[in-house]
């Protein structure tokens, strides 16, 4: 991401104050969206390429945690972050498992150190992208690998060694095609766990 | 009066003006092993009263200075630390006589010239109604403490949950109040930085547009320009100092499992443990849980009783609260080596496994919002664990749970539990 983009984040919380507060914070480093309930914020996901979300635990209807449940069903690419006041952490800690929270933010937070995890999660959310754009041409190219081994065998290989090379690399790259759709829909460390 | 020395022999005062008849009080007492004092007249033994507490007296009836139905109805009048059992020592035998003794707060009398033989037996039964007296005092004393226990309890339950809903409350103006400061502070400093630039070109607005320079000047000098640019960096500062402090008050108020500074004392585990399950009978008796309890002599262990109580409290309480009606409940005490172990065994609903590593955690609970702010169990852990012990809890989903405390008979010298 070029230093002229700013990544663009979505801020839910119920209450407006904190909203207004944060805004006033982290107009100047992001691109900032505000939802003061789950479902708004689900809408403006909607809607726009969100890399980083940010939502506050204790909210009516929906909690962070379980709005972090959808986000990651719905926008995998998404990195999750709640934050929330000290008696609710431990549902907090069991979402950091469950839903694969990349932070928690306690309230009240640090400014300093909530716009140093914002850039921190931006970071890595350009990471999990530039990681899943290497794995597709990465794929691409065993694809071709793949399409032109073919042709070669249908020619006829020049020799039996050549012809032995060929067998092996289809077989690799069998054995490779459907460990890279795996890593590249999300399987194993992929997502925005941390 | 039985042989065997008694540790504290009984105060009998003797308020007799015949100095023949007190000898031979005095004599038969002593031999009976009683502490005697003597006092000529009713005047001379009040006056003994304002000194010393005598739970027996003996006192004739006609003396000079004060008889003795006055002294008894002195004595009864007043408010003494114990009861004063009193035998009046009397010539008269009319019933009017002693209708009119007895009238006046006697317990009982002796006809002189008396028998010894009599007087031992009614000292005697002096002596049981003393001691029935006294078990009742003390009976009344422990019922009081117990009250006092649970009261107390009671107040660190409902403080917990003021504490808790206070900090809920105040998290999130603080939050944002601190926030905006923050904010506040950051732009103020680029609003500085932009009015810096263009003070540069006072010189220049002075030559094109004199008015409005001196209109400047002007308000400068109102705002006093100089001290704004260096105080307000300070009041920034400050003001985020005093919200730190706000944060570190709500966070101290969560921890008021150590709010009050207990004495240091000896406790016998199975007498509290026999207190905690009495203070409990009635929540014992609704649920019909029973309790069946195997106790080990043990030593005293030197803690803070109050707290120490208040863990057994909490240990019961949550086993009659998972227990089923008609439950029951196991109480175990033994010596193992240099501690105590208490073991409370229910065979009520258990816990569940991925529940069972976080119960000493504070504000953990199961129960509904409002029910329990889930600090019982991480009181007991930070009591026991600041008396130098430990805590455990092995328990099955639906077959129940055994919670395990571990005291060291003595307190380690570098551990204060009122740290």
């Amino acid at each position: 991401m070029s230093k002229t983009k700013k990544h663009p984040i979505l801020l839910v919380d119920d209450e407006p104050e904190i909203l207004y507060s944060l805004q006033g914070l982290l107009r100047r480093e992001f691109e900032l969206y505000t939802a003061e309930s789950g479902s708004q914020a689900l809408e403006i996901l909607q809607q726009h390429p969100i890399h980083v979300i940010m939502s506050d635990q204790r909210m009516p209807e929906m909690t962070g945690v379980q709005l972090m449940h959808r986000v990651k069903t719905e926008h995998p690419e998404a990195i999750r972050i709640v934050f929330t006041g000290y008696a609710d952490i431990r549902a907090v800690v069991d979402a950091i498992n469950n839903v694969g929270l990349y932070r928690y933010i306690t309230k009240p937070w640090d400014p300093d150190e909530l716009i140093e995890v914002l850039h921190q999660a931006a970071a890595r959310y350009e990471e999990i992208v530039a990681r899943q754009r290497l794995l597709e041409e990465v794929r691409e190219y065993v694809q071709r690998g793949q399409q032109f081994v073919r042709e070669l065998r249908q020619r006829g290989p020049d020799d039996q060694l050549a012809g032995l090379k060929l067998d092996e690399l289809e077989t690799q790259g069998n054995a490779l095609l459907p460990r890279l759709q795996w890593a590249i829909s999300g399987g194993g460390v992929g997502g925005a766990t941390a | 009066m039985n042989s065997a020395p008694d540790p504290s022999p009984l105060k009998v005062l003797i308020v007799e003006d015949s100095l023949v008849t007190r000898r031979l009080l005095r004599t038969c007492l002593q031999k009976w092993r009683y502490e005697v004092e003597e006092a000529e007249h009713g005047a001379q033994a009040w006056e003994f009263f304002r000194h010393e507490h005598y739970p027996l007296v003996l006192t004739d009836w006609l003396m000079p200075e004060m008889d003795g139905l006055e002294l008894i109805r002195r004595i009864r009048g007043c408010d003494l630390p114990g009861y004063v059992y009193i035998i009046l020592l009397t010539a008269k035998s009319e019933k009017e006589d002693l209708v009119a003794a007895m009238d006046a707060g006697a317990d009982d009398f002796l006809v002189k010239p008396f028998d010894p033989d009599e007087l031992r037996v009614r000292m005697r039964a002096g002596e049981r109604i003393i001691a029935l007296e006294r078990k009742l005092a003390e009976q009344n004393r422990q019922l009081r403490e117990a009250q006092t226990a649970l009261v107390q309890s009671e107040k660190l339950a409902s403080l917990g949950q003021l504490a808790a809903g206070m900090a809920h409350e105040i998290n999130n103006p603080v939050a944002y109040v601190t926030n905006n400061l923050a904010v506040l502070s950051r732009e103020v400093r680029a609003v500085m930085e932009v009015l810096q630039a263009y003070r540069r070109g006072a010189e220049v607005l002075a030559k094109a547009d004199p008015s409005l320079a001196a209109q400047v000047a002007d308000l400068e000098e109102e705002a006093d320009w100089e001290w704004v640019q260096e105080n307000l960096p300070r009041l920034f500062d400050a003001s985020l100092d005093g919200l730190s402090r706000v944060r570190k008050t709500v966070q101290n108020l969560r921890e008021f499992a150590r709010l009050d500074a207990a004495e240091l004392d000896e406790l016998d585990l199975n007498a509290a443990l026999t207190s905690t399950l009495d203070m409990l009978r009635r929540e014992l008796d609704e649920k019909q849980v029973s309790v069946s309890t195997r106790f080990e002599p043990l030593p005293p262990v030197v803690c803070r009783p109050g707290k120490i109580h208040h863990v057994f409290l909490n240990l019961l309480l949550n086993a009659i609260q998972a227990s089923p009606t008609q439950g029951r409940i196991e109480l175990r005490t033994a010596a193992d080596r240099d501690d105590a172990v208490v073991e409370v065994q229910d065979y009520g609903c258990g816990i569940d496994p991925a529940h069972l590593p976080r119960i000493f955690e504070p504000f953990f609970t199961t129960k509904a919002v409002g029910q329990g702010a889930g600090l019982g169990l991480s009181i007991c852990y930070g009591i026991v664990r600041d008396h130098g012990g430990s805590i455990d809890v092995d328990s099955q989903l639906g077959r129940g749970s055994t919670f395990r405390v571990r005291l060291p008979f003595r307190i380690q010298p570098t551990q204060d539990p009122n740290r």
